[in-house]
C-alpha cells in the first residue's frame, strides 16, 4: 500500500524540512518513501507543494490527482489551492488556521469561512489546528511545521510505522533552545493527532478506509 | 538521498577527481553536495564563472587522464555548446560526464528544451536515470562507459527527479586521484585538417557505442504481452507504478531505456518481436520516438506505433497523461489528458508568485526606480536578466520588459538603444554580470552606446541557493573577491557610481544623473546597487545570536494609503479590513526599509530607545 501525503505551504514556513524529515524517517523505518520538492520558490514567498509518497510499491514521485490521502496545509489560502489532490471520498485535510495575504497590489483574499467550505466539501475529514499559535506559544514562532510533522507521525505510528526520534534527531536546530521549543511542538501535534484517532467514528469524524492499524503491512 | 546527491555520489563512486559547474535550478545540488567533500576526499570541485568555463575546465582533466564531470541546468548547455561539439571530436583520455539538469513544466526556467537533443547533435551518447537510487548506479556507470569508449557521456537528469528524495543504497569510493599527464596529441589541435581526421575517428568510435548500448544493463525487457511500451527515464516509474496497478488490464511488455540516444538496436528488436503495438512513452521531445521509427524502417517492420500523439509534447509527465495514454493506446481513441502544466484550482483563489524576501535589497531599490520613472513619466525600456530580481517583473514594480537568457539584459540594451527613443535600462545581477554581462558591456562603450546599466550586487548567487560568486568577500582562502567598480572602470565606463538601494531617495538621485549621463554623453553608465543578500545577512545575524529589530505601524498616523503593502509590497506587512497597515511579526527582519516609504512616518520601531540605535549600528555591518 502507498500512502499519498501532500504538504502545501508558503514557501519559508518549512514545508521542504517537514517533508524532508519525514521521508527519512519513513526510510529509517524500513518503508520505501520519495519527496518530491519544489525548490527555488521556496523561502521567496511562494507557493509551495511537495509531495511524499509512503510504501514499497511506490515508483513514481508525484501524488496523483485526487488520489493524496493526507493533505496538510501550513496555510489555508494554499490548502485551498490544491484542492484537486484532495478526494471526498477519502481524504484527511488537516489545514493550520493561519492565512498569509499574498503580497500583491489588490491581492483579494476569500474569507477563512469560505476557504474552509471548500477544503471541507473537498475532503473527507477537514482538521483545522491552530499549529502557528500553539508553535508561537512554545517558543518557535516558525514551528508550525513541526507541530505538523508531529500531527502526521502520530497517524503513521498509529499506522504500524515507527516514528521513534522524528523529532528530536532531525531538527535544523537540536541543541540550541529552538530545539527544545521545536520537541515541545511537536509533541503537541503527536497530542492533537492521538486525540484525533480516539475521537474517529464519532458524530462528524467520519472513518477513513485507509486509517488503520497495520497499513503498511498490506 | 537528493536525485542530485544521488549523482554527485555516484559521481565518487565512479572515481572522479574533478568536478565544474555554474549553478543553476535544479541541478545546484550536485556540485554543492561535492564541495562539502573535496577537503575529505582530496579532489577538486569549484564553481566556475559559466557553463562555458566550467565544461573546458572539466574537460581539460578529462583529456589530462583524471576522471572529471560537468554539472549544469539545461539552458546552460547552450552557453558551453561550443566545447560540447569539440568535445566529441577529440575523444577524451579518462571518464567525462556532463550532467544537464533538464526543466519538463519549466519550474524555474525561460524554457523546457529537451537536452538530450544534444547528444543526437554532438554524437554524444545519453544516459537518463528513472529515480534516485538508479542516478546514483547510472551515474557511475556512465564514469565506466566514457573510460571504457574514449568518449564524453551526457547524463540528463529532470527537475521532479533531481529534487525528489528516495532510497539510496551506498556503495564503496574507490582513491581519487586529481593528477593527470597531457600528451601533445594532434587529436586536440581541432585545426580543419586535423579537425577531418577526428571526425573521421569519432564516427568509428560511435559505430563502436551503437554496438556498446546493447549492453548497458539498466535497459531491459520486462514483463510479456502483445502491448509495448518504450520508457525512457522517469516516464518509466509512472509506466512501472500504472501498469501494477491493473487499472490498465495486462498483457504488457515494457522496454525500459536508460539511454534514450542512441536507442539499443538489438534489445530494441528483441523488444519487438511478436508484439502488435508498440507505445513510446518520454518527457517532452519525441528522441526515442523518432529513432525507433528509424530503427524500424531499417529492419522493414511495420507495427502500428504511437508515442506523442497519445502522450503529448509539453511539460512533465503525471500519472493522468500516462493513464489516459496507455487507455488510449489498448481502446484505440483519441486521448483525454494529453499534457498538463498545473491542474486546476477548485476555488477561485489569488495567485501566490514567488516575491522578494522581506529585508531584500531588491525591493526598495526596484521601488525607487520605480516612483522615479511614474513622477518623470519618462518613456523606458528595462531589459531583464535571469536572477532573484526577474521578479521584478511582477506588479507592483514591473519593471523587466525582456527576459531572455543570461547576460541578455546588456546585450537587448544594445539593440533597442539604435530603434527606440526611450530611455534603455539594462538590470543584472552581480554574478549573472560575471556569467555573460561583460561582452555587452564591452560592445556598449565601444559603440558609445546611451545605456544605464543597473548591476545588482548582493555578492552572491542568490537565487539558486547561494552560491559564492566573485564578488562574494571572504568565501574561502582559495577565492578572490573581485569589486565590480574595478572590472566596469577597467572597460571604460566613465560613469560608475556604488549606491545602497535600502536608501530609496540616493537610487533616485543616481538613477536620475545616470541617465542625464548617458543622454547628454552618448555612452553607458553603470550603477552599481550593493547590499547583502537578505537571507546571508540574516543568517549571520541569527548565527551572531543577535535579535533583529522590529517595527509597527502606528495606527492612529496610518492614512491607509497602501503605499507599504501594495507599492512597496513586502509580505511582511499587511491590510485589515479598513485598509489600515499591519506588520507580521512572525516575517519582519528589522531591515527597517519600510519606514522611509511610509509618506507620514507611520511605521516606527517598536522599542524607541537607545539600544534600538545601537542595535541598528551592530546590525548594519552583517548587511554591508
Amino acid at each position: 500500500m502507498v500512502l499519498n501525503i501532500v504538504v502545501v505551504g508558503v514557501g519559508g514556513q518549512g514545508v521542504l524540512t517537514l517533508s524532508k524529515i519525514l521521508g527519512a524517517c519513513a526510510v529509517e523505518a524500513g518503508v520505501k518513501a520519495l519527496v518530491a520538492e519544489t525548490h527555488g520558490m521556496s523561502q521567496r514567498g511562494g507557493s509551495v507543494i511537495v509531495h511524499v509518497r509512503v510504501g514499497n510499491g511506490v515508483c513514481a514521485p508525484t501524488v496523483p490527482l485526487r488520489e493524496a490521502h493526507v493533505m496538510i496545509a501550513l496555510e489555508m489560502l494554499e490548502g485551498a489551492r490544491y484542492l484537486n489532490y484532495v478526494n471526498p471520498e477519502f481524504s484527511l485535510s488537516i489545514v493550520n488556521d493561519k492565512v498569509l495575504r499574498p503580497p500583491i497590489p489588490g491581492a483579494k483574499v476569500p474569507e477563512k469561512e469560505t476557504m474552509l467550505k471548500a477544503i471541507k466539501s473537498h475532503s473527507a475529514l477537514t482538521v483545522v489546528v491552530n499549529a502557528s499559535e500553539e508553535a508561537i506559544k512554545l517558543g518557535n514562532p516558525a514551528g508550525a511545521n513541526m507541530f505538523m510533522l508531529g500531527f502526521l507521525a502520530g497517524l503513521l505510528e498509529f499506522m504500524g510505522l515507527s516514528m521513534q526520534g522524528c523529532c528530536t534527531n532531525r531538527t535544523p536546530h537540536p541543541s540550541a533552545d529552538l530545539g527544545k521549543a521545536n520537541a515541545a511542538i511537536f509533541k503537541r501535534g503527536l497530542m492533537e493527532a492521538s486525540a484525533l484517532l480516539e475521537r474517529i467514528g464519532e458524530g462528524e469524524v467520519t472513518e477513513l478506509p485507509w486509517l488503520r492499524r497495520g497499513f503498511f503491512k498490506t | 538521498m537528493l536525485g542530485n546527491e544521488a549523482i554527485a555520489r555516484g559521481a565518487l563512486e565512479g572515481g572522479m577527481g574533478l568536478a565544474a559547474a555554474y549553478p543553476g535550478t535544479p541541478s545546484s545540488e550536485i556540485v554543492e553536495s561535492l564541495l562539502k567533500v573535496k577537503n575529505k576526499l582530496g579532489i577538486y570541485v569549484e564553481w566556475s564563472v559559466n557553463e562555458k568555463v566550467a565544461f573546458e575546465v572539466s574537460y581539460a582533466a578529462a583529456i589530462s587522464g583524471v576522471k572529471s564531470l560537468v554539472a549544469m541546468k539545461h539552458v546552460g548547455l547552450n552557453v558551453a555548446a561550443d566545447p560540447l561539439m569539440s568535445s566529441a571530436y577529440t575523444g577524451v583520455r579518462e571518464s567525462f560526464v556532463i550532467v544537464t539538469a533538464d526543466d519538463p513544466s519549466m519550474w524555474s526556467s525561460q524554457n523546457e528544451q529537451d537536452n538530450r537533443l544534444y547528444g543526437v547533435h554532438a554524437y554524444i551518447p545519453v544516459f537518463e536515470p528513472s529515480d534516485p537510487g538508479e542516478a546514483k548506479e547510472l551515474c557511475k556507470f556512465a564514469f565506466e562507459f566514457s573510460s571504457k569508449v574514449r568518449h564524453p557521456v551526457i547524463l540528463r537528469t529532470t527537475t521532479r527527479l533531481s529534487h525528489t528524495r528516495g532510497p539510496v543504497p551506498l556503495g564503496t569510493i574507490p582513491r581519487l586521484t586529481t593528477r593527470g599527464e597531457f600528451t601533445r596529441k594532434k587529436e586536440y589541435v581541432l585545426t580543419p585538417s586535423n579537425a577531418r581526421k577526428d571526425r573521421e575517428a569519432m564516427l568509428t568510435r560511435w559505430e563502436r557505442i551503437l554496438d556498446e548500448v546493447n549492453a548497458v544493463p539498466f535497459n531491459r525487457i520486462e514483463g510479456d504481452g502483445k502491448n509495448l511500451v518504450i520508457a525512457s527515464g522517469i516516464a518509466y516509474a509512472y509506466v512501472k507504478e500504472i501498469i501494477a496497478s491493473g487499472k490498465v488490464g495486462d498483457g504488457w511488455r515494457i522496454l525500459k531505456l536508460s539511454t534514450p540516444y542512441p536507442v539499443p538496436r538489438k534489445l530494441l528488436l528483441e523488444a519487438t518481436e511478436g508484439v502488435e503495438k508498440v507505445l513510446i512513452v518520454e518527457e517532452l521531445e519525441p528522441v526515442v520516438e523518432k529513432e525507433v521509427k528509424a530503427i524500424l524502417y531499417d529492419e522493414g517492420i511495420t507495427v502500428e506505433l504511437h508515442g506523442k500523439d497519445l502522450i503529448g509534447l509539453p511539460y512533465e509527465m503525471s500519472h493522468e497523461r500516462v493513464y489516459s495514454a496507455l487507455k488510449s493506446f489498448t481502446e484505440g481513441r483519441k486521448p483525454r489528458v494529453l499534457a498538463t502544466s498545473n491542474a486546476k484550482e477548485s476555488l477561485p483563489v489569488p495567485p501566490r508568485p514567488p516575491t522578494f524576501c522581506p529585508g531584500c535589497p531588491y525591493r526598495p531599490l526596484f521601488y525607487a526606480i520605480r516612483r522615479y520613472l511614474n513622477r518623470k513619466k519618462l518613456s523606458y525600456v528595462a531589459a531583464g536578466d535571469i536572477g532573484c530580481y526577474a521578479l521584478a517583473h511582477n506588479p507592483p514594480y514591473n519593471l523587466q520588459d525582456v527576459i531572455i537568457e543570461m547576460g541578455g539584459s546588456i546585450g537587448t540594451a544594445n539593440g533597442f538603444v539604435h530603434v527606440l527613443d526611450s530611455v534603455i535600462l539594462a538590470i543584472i545581477g552581480d554574478s549573472t554580470f560575471f556569467h555573460t554581462g561583460i561582452p555587452p558591456l564591452v560592445n556598449a562603450v565601444w559603440h558609445r552606446t546611451p545605456i544605464v546599466v543597473v548591476i545588482l550586487d548582493n555578492e552572491i548567487t542568490a537565487m539558486t541557493g547561494h552560491q559564492p560568486s566573485p564578488t562574494t568577500r571572504g568565501a574561502s582562502a582559495t577565492e578572490n573577491y573581485i569589486p565590480l567598480e574595478s572590472v566596469v572602470k577597467g572597460l571604460g565606463v566613465n560613469f560608475v557610481e556604488a549606491i545602497d538601494p535600502f536608501n530609496v531617495t540616493q537610487v533616485e538621485n543616481t538613477l536620475s544623473r545616470a541617465i542625464e549621463y548617458a543622454s547628454k554623453q552618448r555612452e553607458p553608465a553603470v550603477i552599481i546597487a550593493r547590499r547583502k543578500c537578505a537571507l546571508s545577512a540574516l543568517r549571520s545575524l541569527r548565527r551572531a545570536g543577535i535579535k533583529l529589530p522590529l517595527f509597527k505601524v502606528d495606527l492612529s498616523k496610518c492614512i491607509k494609503c497602501g503605499t507599504c503593502y501594495n507599492a512597496f509590497a513586502c509580505p511582511a506587512i499587511y491590510p485589515d479590513k479598513e485598509g489600515r497597515a499591519h506588520i507580521d511579526p512572525g516575517l519582519c527582519v528589522g531591515c527597517g526599509t519600510c519606514m522611509q516609504v511610509c509618506p507620514v512616518n507611520a511605521i516606527v520601531p517598536v522599542d524607541h530607545s537607545d539600544t534600538y540605535k545601537l542595535q541598528k549600528g551592530l546590525i548594519e555591518k552583517f548587511w554591508r
